[in-house]
């Protein structure tokens, strides 16, 4: 996390090779990170009923990572660690945004009154730190130039951001409270 | 101790919280409660469920488990709560009643819409949607109304169409701005419509505990007609977050001493290995986030 061209050139180096497979496995971890840490935070438990249903059911958002990945990698993997290999090591960045997750799950069965804004932080150390993450991967895993890199991390950052609002915008009616917000309601 | 030790470990630490996690005792049936003649419910009628929170079964069990007998999936401008609840896929908890309902979100004002069959649009008045849910069977309960945007918006006629006013609500606890929107707009309809409720409700998204704030209802039968009936009648009483009873002072003070009870008791069902297996969860998955889940080093 805290050099990610050094760690990745590194893993490139080491030429693993990996199968379809065990290319999810770092994608499923994050599904059960979603899942154990949305079951520990709205209930304060995790048995293993509740994390298995909330891991299904919050796996779209790893879902819209991998896809977004996909887009992203495919076209370019092939000529350099492979799209098995690419995808792997690309979740293998997603260590800021789980520890924030795991976080928010501790903070979260709060005693009464307890603030949020304490989250803040390790969101704000997340948001730092996957772009310079995102184009250390691209850089190093798929051979792009400094340049080249920095113009594909904007792009998945915007891509991505561009989801999540957009889901958000869904589940939380963000049109009324825009309105609202403008005061043209 | 090497990284292949500390993952293995991790890997156990999180199989073995699991299975710990799991061992519950059963919950307990619910006692009847009865007061001043009535049968006493306690429900929590702003939920949301998947995708704002978990899945509808789970805060159905969730609801029992935290001592409550009805609770309504209020989805922001939809119904996508009670629909997935509709679809369950699993036996849902017997003794749990549960409404349809939607959080009308607004521009300006906010509503838990009870009881209602289909969605209630947004663009209108607050008087307009109270009316619209209520020609559909359902209440209309004022939810968190604070804020400058509410002050700015909400009229007497807004006011004297809603049914109940959420007097409790977990923001109360972190605001005394809210606090104090939320004491003057249950006075304010009050002095309009006597009979509006006194509403207690937790707003459960992801964060919880659902039924942090609840609402005690005085009701003639134990079923989804008879909740919206004491609402409508305005016997309700809401308790927050620290126990404390409001509403009424009659029916206030006859929940009161189940509030505080409520308010402070753990969840039901908890055992100590429970809660050491959802801390060795939790700690397994914060050592495999950082071990990594292979032998590669982490970017």
């Amino acid at each position: 996390m805290i050099s990610p061209r050094v760690a990745y050139a590194s893993l490139v180096r080491e030429g693993v090779r990996v199968a379809p497979m065990a290319a999810l496995r770092r994608p499923l971890l994050v599904a059960v990170v979603m899942g154990a840490s949305v079951s520990i935070a709205a209930t304060g438990r995790a048995t293993p009923e509740l994390v298995m249903g909330t891991t299904v059911s919050w796996s779209y958002v790893v879902l819209l990572q991998l896809a977004i990945a996909l887009v992203l990698i495919a076209p370019r993997a092939g000529r350099t660690v492979g799209l098995a290999r690419a995808i792997d090591l690309f979740f293998a960045g997603h260590a800021p945004w789980s520890l924030f997750v795991l976080a928010a799950a501790a903070w979260a069965p709060s005693p009464v009154g307890r603030p949020l804004w304490p989250l803040f932080v390790p969101a704000a150390a997340a948001v730092v730190l996957t772009p310079r993450i995102v184009a250390a991967f691209f850089g190093e895993v798929l051979g792009l130039s400094v340049r080249e890199a920095r113009r594909m991390t904007i792009l998945q950052q915007a891509i991505t951001w561009t989801v999540i609002v957009g889901v958000f915008w869904v589940t939380s009616s963000l049109t009324p409270r825009l309105f609202e917000l403008l005061r043209i309601s | 101790m090497s990284r292949a030790r500390s993952r293995w470990l991790a890997f156990a630490a999180v199989g073995a919280g699991l299975l710990l996690a799991g061992v519950t005792d059963p919950v307990p049936a619910r006692v009847p409660v009865t007061a001043l003649g009535y049968t006493v419910l306690a429900g929590d009628f702003h939920v949301h469920g998947f995708p704002d929170g978990i899945l509808p079964w789970d805060a159905a069990r969730e609801a029992r488990r935290r001592r409550l007998d009805v609770i309504a999936l209020t989805s922001h401008n939809s119904m996508r709560g009670w629909r997935l609840w509709a679809r369950s896929p699993v036996a849902p908890p017997q003794d749990v009643i549960v409404l349809p309902g939607e959080e009308l979100t607004s521009a300006g004002y906010h509503l838990a819409l009870v009881g209602v069959t289909s969605v209630v649009p947004w663009r209108q008045s607050l008087a307009g949607a109270a009316a619209a849910a209520r020609a559909q069977g359902g209440v209309a309960i004022l939810a968190h109304p604070s804020g400058d945007a509410f002050r700015r918006s909400v009229t007497d006629e807004g006011l004297r169409a809603v049914d109940g006013i959420e007097v409790a609500h977990p923001s109360k606890e972190t605001s005394r701005e809210t606090r104090t929107d939320l004491l003057d707009t249950y006075q304010r309809t009050k002095a309009l419509n006597p009979r509006v409720a006194a509403i207690g409700s937790s707003d459960f998204h992801v964060f919880g505990p659902l039924g942090l704030c609840r609402t005690y209802l005085f009701v003639r039968e134990r079923s989804a007609a008879g909740v919206l009936e004491a609402i409508r009648a305005g016997r309700t009483a809401a308790c927050d977050g620290r126990g404390r009873a409001g509403g009424p002072p009659e029916l206030a003070s006859a929940i009161a001493d189940r509030c505080r009870e409520d308010a402070l008791a753990p969840p039901a069902g908890d055992t100590l290995p429970s809660r050491a297996g959802t801390a060795l969860v939790w700690a397994g998955l914060v050592a495999l986030v950082v071990f990594g889940v292979s032998g590669d080093r982490r970017p």
